[in-house]
């Protein structure tokens, strides 16, 4: 039996390289030929004892959502006009795979800078959400999507809006208003959004 | 006799000569040709065990050194003289196991191997884990040991937990550490948005991920034998945990403290931040190389995502690729580099995404893949093995791909859609 292992060996390693890059893992001691030997995997059982008993881990934003909710109840006319803006705000749409601002959608921001400087609005906070489409890597679509935020960021600034009032976010491709897998949909996720905060 | 010398020193060569962005189409040899035999008493669960079965079968198959008979086959434990044989299947190896619970739930696999040629018992072991849901990993270790036991190249990456974020639906995600075959999983945050989960060492006792949760995106550090959840950064705009160094100490992390998108190493000891790319466009995905001493990254800064390698503390940034209009994502290994390259500068090409891997030493690409989205590639802890993210007909998939043996293979997420991944 040795011989043919042996013979398996040499063949394995003519047959695919001699490559052992990988580092030595914790293996167990190889047990002798016809020696009964046990052995515990219980490693990949017990290294998740922290996830079974904490039953995954919590977030806070559930927390800090509901302390918001309870917040805009206490407040339901700020939340209200709140609404009413965010309705009037126009989405800015961007090209594929661009963040600069497309000619169309100038007229678009200026509107909206001129409504976020108006007397309803002018103390309230603004938060420029960045959007991807679905193509592509996500982690390169949320530094997209961030781009996408800071070039209305900065158009807002050059129309007036106070550079302080304006945070950007980025969601790259987790927050889509359409999920169809055509051009019309993807459109219509490449985008900023507005959120208006007290 | 020279003769022999001869093809001794062609054969050598061609081991050390070995290069993966070479593709491999012409076996050179024989595998072994294995069948598995399931030895259980009756009372056991048969569902359970042809799981077991299939899983088994699965992992000799991806690990390309054995020829796996794939069929659910059944003998008795001592075997006679057929069951020991199997004459008609031409094999070189039996695996028999033995299943059975112990009272708690813990599973025990008694296993034997036996050389088909002679009938001859060559070894047993008692593999043993406490439970049930994690009888992948039972399968996995029983194929890695066995692997090593014929001398092939290592496959212990079959044993590292993968964990990965899925959108379940808008804003909001959940991260999941399973096997490699998607075959256990196990929820371990949830509730809103997170994303973007990263190992914090290769023990994979702790792991990076980014909560969206709060007033500004959060990096948290997570420790999985006791639950608990540190707060290791805050970030205005985005935050990503891209890589960490191997010794643990160091992260590579994408954010954005003045609006611009840059790429940081972070310090966990001294808490300090080091600006490594300042361009005004995009700087994404790095990925630590040369012993952690510079990054691969994604950059915008020709007009489109490319892959560029910077020296941390320098200013002068190094092409990487060549090839491609957009190659938005990056890992590298020793002197390898894997990307995922989008195939038409339009978005309505048939072909979308595919991996590329090319070597800092040659001037060759090989192609790794051929259909559907191809993403996020990630080398194993070898420079053998990668694992991405594979969508298709909107169904996303979990895909490995063996280098050596030019194969491809995918495990479908039943709901959701893979987000990111790291092994």
């Amino acid at each position: 039996m040795k011989l043919l292992l042996t013979s398996l060996t040499l063949a394995m390693l003519i047959f695919t390289g001699c490559s052992q890059k990988n580092p030595d893992v914790d293996m167990t001691a190889k047990n002798g030929n016809n020696n009964a030997t046990q052995m515990e995997t219980d490693k990949k059982a017990d290294d998740l004892t922290g996830m079974d008993t904490a039953n995954g881990t919590s977030n806070d934003m559930n927390t800090n959502n509901n302390n918001v909710e309870t917040a805009m109840n206490d407040a339901n006319a700020v939340a209200e006009a709140i609404a009413a803006l965010e309705r009037d705000i126009n989405k800015i749409y961007f090209d594929f795979d661009q963040y600069s601002i497309r000619p169309d959608m100038e007229a678009k921001i200026k509107s909206n800078a001129r409504l976020l400087n108006s007397m309803n609005a002018q103390d309230l906070s603004i938060k420029v959400e960045g959007n991807c489409d679905e193509w592509g890597t996500d982690e390169y679509n949320y530094a997209l999507g961030l781009k996408r935020a800071k070039s209305v960021k900065e158009a807002l600034v050059s129309f007036g809006v106070d550079k302080g009032r304006i945070m950007i976010v980025s969601y790259g491709e987790s927050n889509p208003v359409c999920s169809e897998s055509n051009k019309a949909c993807w459109d219509k996720n490449r985008r900023a959004e507005f959120k208006l905060l007290p | 006799m020279i003769k022999k010398i001869l093809i001794l020193v062609a054969l050598v060569s061609s081991i050390f000569a070995y290069d993966a962005t070479v593709e491999i189409v012409k076996k050179m040899d024989r595998l072994p040709k294995i069948a598995i035999q399931d030895a259980s008493i009756g009372s056991v669960d048969q569902n359970f065990r042809k799981k077991f079965v299939k899983i088994l079968i699965g992992d000799l198959r991806v690990s390309s050194h054995f020829n796996v008979v794939d069929e659910y086959l059944t003998s008795s434990y001592d075997g006679n003289l057929d069951e020991n044989f199997m004459s008609n299947l031409k094999l070189d190896l039996i695996l028999r196991f033995n299943m059975s619970f112990e009272e708690d739930g813990t599973v025990i696999a008694q296993v034997r191997l036996l050389n088909a040629k002679t009938g001859q018992i060559d070894s047993e072991k008692v593999y043993k884990i406490s439970k049930q849901n994690r009888y992948p990993f039972l399968a996995h270790k029983i194929a890695v040991e066995l692997n090593d036991k014929i001398g092939a190249p290592k496959i212990d990456w079959m044993e590292q937990f993968v964990i990965f974020s899925k959108y379940t639906e808008k804003k909001k995600s959940e991260i999941i550490i399973s096997d490699y075959t998607l075959s256990f999983q196990k929820v371990i945050v949830k509730g809103g948005l997170n994303i973007f989960p990263k190992w914090a060492n290769r023990a994979q006792n702790a792991f990076y991920y980014t909560s969206y949760n709060g007033k500004k995106p959060t990096l948290y550090k997570v420790d999985v034998r006791t639950g608990t959840r540190t707060k290791i950064l805050v970030g205005d705009g985005m935050l990503v945990c891209s890589d960490v160094s191997q010794d643990g100490t160091k992260l590579l992390v994408t954010m954005a403290p003045d609006d611009q998108a840059d790429i940081f190493v972070y310090d966990i000891k001294s808490k300090s931040l080091e600006k490594v790319t300042s361009y005004s466009g995009i700087d994404v995905n790095g990925g630590f190389i040369d012993h952690d001493s510079r990054i691969v990254f994604v950059s915008d800064r020709l007009g489109y995502p490319n892959i560029f390698a910077q020296e941390i503390g320098s200013k002068s940034v190094e092409q990487m690729v060549y090839h491609g209009r957009n190659n938005n994502s990056v890992s590298a290994f020793d002197n390898y580099i894997v990307y995922s390259s989008r195939e038409k500068s339009s978005e309505f090409g048939a072909k979308t995404f595919n991996l590329y891997l090319i070597s800092t030493k040659t001037d060759y690409i090989r192609q790794l893949t051929a259909t559907g989205k191809n993403l996020y590639p990630r080398f194993a802890n070898d420079a053998e093995t990668i694992m991405f993210i594979k969508q298709y007909e909107n169904q996303s998939a979990l895909g490995i791909i063996r280098l050596k043996a030019n194969k491809s293979y995918h495990f479908p997420l039943k709901v959701g859609k893979i987000q990111s991944i790291d092994w």
